[in-house]
């Protein structure tokens, strides 16, 4: 039979845990009810420690750490990282100006070389500028070797 | 430095003392931080404490002194911040499979499905509430020690403890009515 003096959870599991005063262990003496309730709590309480430390108490073999699956994929994502980086710096770096006649045909040379792989104009550069050019060479605002300009007028003469 | 001569010799060895209390200071770091690795860690510190301290003889029980260290270094890993836990985070308790195939003893009494269900209400626990129920009930410290180890008020440790573990007995109960319950009248 239940009293008003009968216990909440609160005030059993303060029992159970050796938290209450004595006056709610002598309720507990005298009450059935309350008895067979703080049974039920103190059986969960050993339930619970043992389910603890039973998981805790797992024997743990050498697992890998998390990160490591993914690593082959990190590897990838930061090699093709890298690839794109060294691309966009190649492609972003400044030509070089040239400053005298010789940097002009190096400059030239590497144009050539990257424009026209298959033909260029290397035998044209080449050939040493003429030292007694009567004419400044060159067609209007496009700087080139008199060398060149010689041999483009003889392609056209040839397609003529 | 001469030992006292009114002071008891201290018998018990770091040997002894890693004997007596490494399982238990693992068991509890393994609780605190859900992680086994990062508690294999701290444990290993609160015993490389322990061997720097050891010779000192300052200590009167170095149950308790490893208990205090352990729970302290578990803190500080707590307050470092979430990138160094989750760098290190590795699998949890949760996806660890037994290293031996058969079951532990616990397991078979308790049952699969009952253990997953306390575990899982234990890992959703508030951290204090974790640690007030692992000092209380599976350390068996009192009250007085479990508060003063965390710094706060003994009410503050009843009334964890009551949540932690109203929530992993409704957990337990699984929807059924709880038996504690007073019987309406």
């Amino acid at each position: 039979m239940r009293t008003s003096e009968c216990l909440s959870r609160q005030q059993l599991i303060a029992v159970a845990t050796d938290d209450a005063p004595p006056s709610l262990r002598a309720h507990v003496a005298m009450c059935g009810d309350c008895r067979r309730r703080l049974t039920v709590v103190e059986g969960d309480l050993g339930l619970i420690a043992a389910a603890l430390r039973a998981d805790a108490g797992v024997a743990l073999p050498a697992a890998p750490r998390r990160y490591r699956r993914w690593a082959p994929a990190i590897a990838v994502a930061a090699a093709a990282v890298l690839i794109a980086f060294g691309i966009g710096v190649r492609a972003r770096a400044p030509v070089p100006v040239p400053s005298s006649t010789g940097d002009s045909r190096a400059f030239l040379q590497a144009i050539s070389g990257a424009l026209f792989a298959a033909r260029g104009y290397d035998h044209v550069l080449d050939t040493a500028p003429p030292a007694d050019a009567e004419e400044p060479c060159g067609w209007g605002s496009l700087a080139m070797p008199c060398g060149a300009a010689a041999w483009l007028t003889a392609d056209a003469g040839d397609a003529r | 430095m001469p030992a006292d001569p009114g002071r008891p010799p201290d018998h018990s060895t770091y040997e002894a003392l890693v004997e007596a209390h490494y399982q238990r200071v693992l068991r509890l770091c393994r609780l605190l931080l859900r992680d086994p690795h990062e508690a294999e860690e701290v444990t290993q510190e609160a015993f490389l404490e322990l061997h720097r301290h050891h010779g000192d003889g300052v200590v009167a029980d170095w149950g308790s002194w490893l208990t205090r260290v352990a729970v302290n270094r578990v803190r500080d890993r707590h307050r470092a911040g979430w990138w160094p836990r989750w760098r290190w985070r590795t699998r949890s308790l949760d996806s660890m499979p037994l290293a031996a195939r058969a079951p532990l003893p616990d397991r078979v009494a308790i049952g699969e499905q009952t253990l997953r269900r306390i575990r899982a209400a234990f890992d959703r626990l508030p951290r204090r509430q974790r640690e007030v129920l692992t000092l209380r009930q599976i350390e068996g410290l009192s009250t007085l020690e479990t508060a003063t180890l965390l710094g706060i008020s003994e009410n503050t440790v009843k009334q964890h403890l009551f949540r932690a573990i109203e929530a992993l007995r409704r957990a337990l109960r699984h929807g059924e009515r709880d038996p504690a319950d007073p019987v309406s009248t």
